[in-house]
């Protein structure tokens, strides 16, 4: 899709991409797939949400960011609260809490009894701790490898701090056993088929709105800041603000993935939220090509896919399979798949795209500031087609 | 001292535990995720004479538990031990295949309309699934560990208790129970 | 003052577990400005090797005692083999060393489940390091003691080592300028291969370390390579001695915290104190003056 869509140059060959994969989201998945084949591919693309959003602040903004589990975990545990207040009934409470706990419902439970303020929160509570953090952060410029470092530690922090709270959160057991959604009997098949269409509608409007960021003006500062923070800087912008921007986008998106999550796995829980989790969600960016549109989203669904089939017949061997595949496409092919097509081309014309330039001294020695973000491979050409 | 750690943390505890000098002697602990398996990684010297409770030890003396020990170690070799989730991931596989058999359908609605009564000859003792809430009845156990790292039982229910999940039977837990 | 005691011994036992774990990585990070996520699995691997060792030699303390070098060594020739094979073509991207070399930690992790099993293993400690030493106003464990003490031990060595040794002058050298220190003929491929070789060798002899207080298995090193990083970060680069407050400091702290509320709200409140930290010092308690902008 990525390749064609490289091809035919500007706006149409995105306009294909969107008409394709629409098609192959609302028609032929829901046409092909059994029922269980198809909630599964729901959960794929809840990953494939956050990984849209990973693409937008890492691709194009140059973040490392390895704590999307957080924001995803805050959407997902906003969901989850409300979908237990629920069953529980007007003035019931959470049944893991008259087990576990008190059986007083803490006082921060209360406003998601009301989905309105349910929907907000999925929304703004990720986005709000995005906006704090990063407002410390990038004003700071802390970034590089201590930005990836914080982010990968508030992900450990998170997580430790759910499994500690057993009595107002279900702690390691996270929240699960949700019987409704806005009312709707989740065990029956043709609303669990609805949630399908819900996500794979998300996917796509989260799509065109990233698609239009990045044909925007504060796309191409975007890609200058990862490119030249400095410079960006002295041309009178203020690289913070636009970090923080993307930042706070990719929160939302993986914090609207985290709530459509919920209801399509039934549980969420610790270890959808940590380190592990985090940085998983990366990978499949990776591969996809972390700059392209709908490379992340691509790469996010063959990962999870392959996750699925490998793990179902070789459960071991997967590990070493996730393991090369990081070592490999970010060690030789960090454009991901989608450059590899750029690369042959250009290789063929003699001149090496994929090449990096080697480091100067001062790039090697300066942790704390450290060097801008290597050009990627083909970046360029497929922000042209983006256009 | 009635432990309910899980996982990792059990291995500094016994480690923390036998540091500040205490022996199962002084001040025993009785620990519920404690099972053969975890003896070898939490170290046998740190856990003998401590006591925990399962439902299945490898040392149960049955025709049904030794045939289950023989293939598990012929299968997995000589030096693995069995524990009591491994019996129970075992003995469900059986309790399903029954409720299939009962129902003649593996539609999840027949299978789970059939599950009341089913019952198996596991290597822990007969089970029973209980048609209101679907747990089994399964007969308790407490062990105390040996310096052989098997967990040897010291005291059983004598016959299976049926599950109360939601606590119906227990006085002070009125009012907990929805 | 018996608690206050026995909680800042508690704190100084923690930051010397969290210093163990950082110190390699301030050399490799903090010096050479690769951030290895797989340091963590070569704790792992110091680990199990103490735990083959007891195989070999049934008395506990000597196989200790002999535990702790060919834990630096298989640390170490591990983070050789890392380095050589992919981490030397990546040093002008250090944010891709970091998923490359998690990619590294996932496959060993499986591959010590492979070998090893998934269970914990025992690796069983001396007598002289359990029980408790009796202080007089308060008693701790021997083999927290121990460890306080091995990590004493090594960041007096390995700052004798960077000070005094003509090894250390090429490693301060190639990290203060690289281009002169080339110029002057240092070989710059083989210090880094020797810093990297130090730095993972120090990963080892912590995870030898870490058999006498938790669990030996696959997921050891996972357990503690985030605070470790966290070290390196609020301890600030290129200066071991801000990994030595910084462990410290966080050790202290996160004991003080537990007193006063649980572990877990402890954990967070740190992260909390370290975010705030970096807002006052960006760069971590030292840094090297550069006048490089980027």
């Amino acid at each position: 899709m990525t390749a064609l869509a490289s091809r035919l140059k500007g706006n149409q060959g995105v306009l294909l991409g969107f008409v394709l994969g629409a098609l192959a989201l609302l028609v032929v998945a829901p046409a092909m797939l059994s029922d269980f084949r198809l909630s599964l591919f729901g959960r794929f693309i809840c990953y494939a949400i956050v990984a849209v959003g990973i693409g937008l602040a890492w691709g194009r903004g140059g973040m490392l960011i390895l704590g999307q589990g957080v924001f995803f975990g805050l959407g997902g545990y906003v969901m989850a609260m409300h979908l237990k207040l629920a069953d529980a009934g007007p003035s019931g409470v959470p049944d893991f809490m008259r087990l576990y706990g008190s059986g007083q419902l803490p006082i921060w439970w209360e406003p998601f009894r009301s989905p309105v303020l349910t929907l907000l929160g999925v929304v703004l509570i990720p986005s709000l701790v995005a906006f704090g953090l990063g407002a410390a952060i990038f004003r700071r410029r802390v970034r590089g490898a201590y930005f990836a470092i914080l982010s990968q530690a508030l992900a450990a922090a998170f997580a430790i701090l759910l499994i500690g709270q057993v009595a107002t959160i279900g702690g390691f057991n996270g929240l699960n056993g949700f019987r409704s959604f806005f009312g709707y009997n989740l065990f029956d098949p043709v609303n669990k088929r609805m949630l399908f269409y819900i996500a794979a509608v998300t996917l796509l409007v989260l799509l065109l709105i990233v698609w239009q960021l990045y044909r925007s003006r504060y796309g191409e500062l975007l890609v200058a800041v990862r490119d030249q923070e400095e410079r960006v800087r002295f041309l009178g912008y203020d690289p913070a603000s636009i970090k923080l921007v993307a930042y706070v986008l990719a929160a939302a998106m993986a914090g609207i993935a985290g709530a459509l999550f919920v209801p399509i796995v039934g549980i969420i829980s610790p270890a959808n939220v940590g380190v592990v989790a985090s940085i998983t969600f990366l990978i499949g960016v990776a591969i996809g090509g972390r700059a392209t549109l709908f490379g992340p989203v691509l790469g996010a669904l063959a990962v999870a896919g392959a996750q699925t089939t490998l793990s179902e017949s070789f459960p071991s061997f997967w590990s070493y399979f996730q393991g090369a595949l990081f070592v490999l496409v970010v060690a030789f092919l960090p454009g991901g798949l989608s450059s590899l097509g750029l690369l042959l081309r250009s290789q063929r014309v003699g001149v090496r795209t994929g090449h990096i330039e080697p480091p100067s001294p001062a790039q090697r020695v300066d942790v704390g500031r450290p060097p801008p973000p290597e050009p990627l491979s083909g970046v360029r050409s497929r922000s042209e087609a983006g256009r | 001292m009635f432990n309910t750690l899980n996982g990792d943390s059990n291995v500094a505890f016994f480690k923390e535990y036998k540091n500040a000098g205490l022996t199962a002697a002084a001040m025993p602990v009785v620990s519920v995720s404690i099972a053969e398996e975890e003896v070898g990684g939490v170290g046998v010297d740190n856990l003998v004479g401590q006591l925990t409770a399962w439902n299945y030890y490898q040392t149960i003396d049955s025709p049904a538990n030794k045939a289950f020990v023989a293939a598990f170690k012929a299968k997995y070799g000589q030096a693995r031990v069995t524990s009591d989730p491994m019996e129970a991931a075992y003995t469900s596989l059986f309790l399903w295949k029954a409720m299939v058999e009962k129902a003649k359908s593996f539609q999840t609605d027949d299978i789970r309309n059939a599950a009341a009564g089913v019952s198996h000859a596991a290597p822990e003792g007969t089970v029973t699934v209980n048609g209101e809430n679907h747990h089994i009845a399964k007969t308790a156990l407490i062990g105390k560990v040996a310096p052989d790292g098997l967990i040897y039982t010291v005291w059983s229910s004598g016959s299976p208790i049926e599950p109360d999940p939601f606590l119906r039977g227990y006085d002070w837990a009125k009012g907990l129970s929805g | 003052m018996q608690a206050l005691l026995s909680q800042l011994f508690a704190g100084l036992s923690l930051g010397s577990v969290l210093l163990l774990a950082a110190l390699g990585l301030s050399l490799t990070f903090g010096q050479m400005g690769v951030i290895n996520m797989a340091h963590g699995e070569f704790m792992m691997a110091g680990a199990y090797t103490a735990f083959m060792v007891q195989g070999a030699i049934a008395d506990a303390g000597i196989s200790l005692l002999l535990a702790i070098p060919l834990g630096f060594l298989v640390g170490g020739v591990m983070g050789v083999i890392l380095e050589a094979t992919l981490i030397h073509r990546m040093y002008h991207r250090p944010l891709d060393t970091l998923l490359v070399t998690w990619g590294v930690a996932l496959i060993l992790q499986q591959a010590a489940r492979d070998i090893f099993g998934a269970p914990n293993v025992e690796v069983r400690a001396p007598g002289w390091l359990s029980g408790s030493i009796d202080l007089g106003v308060t008693q701790v464990p021997a083999a927290r003691l121990f460890i306080l003490a091995l990590a004493v031990t090594a960041v007096v060595g390995l700052s004798l080592l960077l000070r005094t040794t003509p090894l250390g002058r090429r490693i301060r050298g190639v990290v203060q300028n690289r281009d002169l220190a080339e110029t002057v003929g240092v070989c710059t491929r083989s210090t880094d291969r020797l810093t990297f070789f130090i730095g993972s060798g120090l990963a080892g002899i912590a995870g030898v370390a870490l058999t006498l207080l938790g669990s030996t298995g696959p997921t050891l090193g996972t357990n503690y390579i985030v605070d470790a990083f966290l070290v390196v970060v609020a301890g600030g680069v290129a200066q071991i001695k801000g990994a030595v407050i910084a462990a410290f400091g966080l050790g202290l702290l996160q004991a003080t915290f537990e007193y006063s509320t649980t572990a877990s709200i402890a954990k967070v409140l740190v992260f909390v104190v370290i975010v705030v930290f970096l807002q006052i010092r960006p760069q971590g308690i030292f840094s090297l003056r550069t006048r490089s902008l980027a």
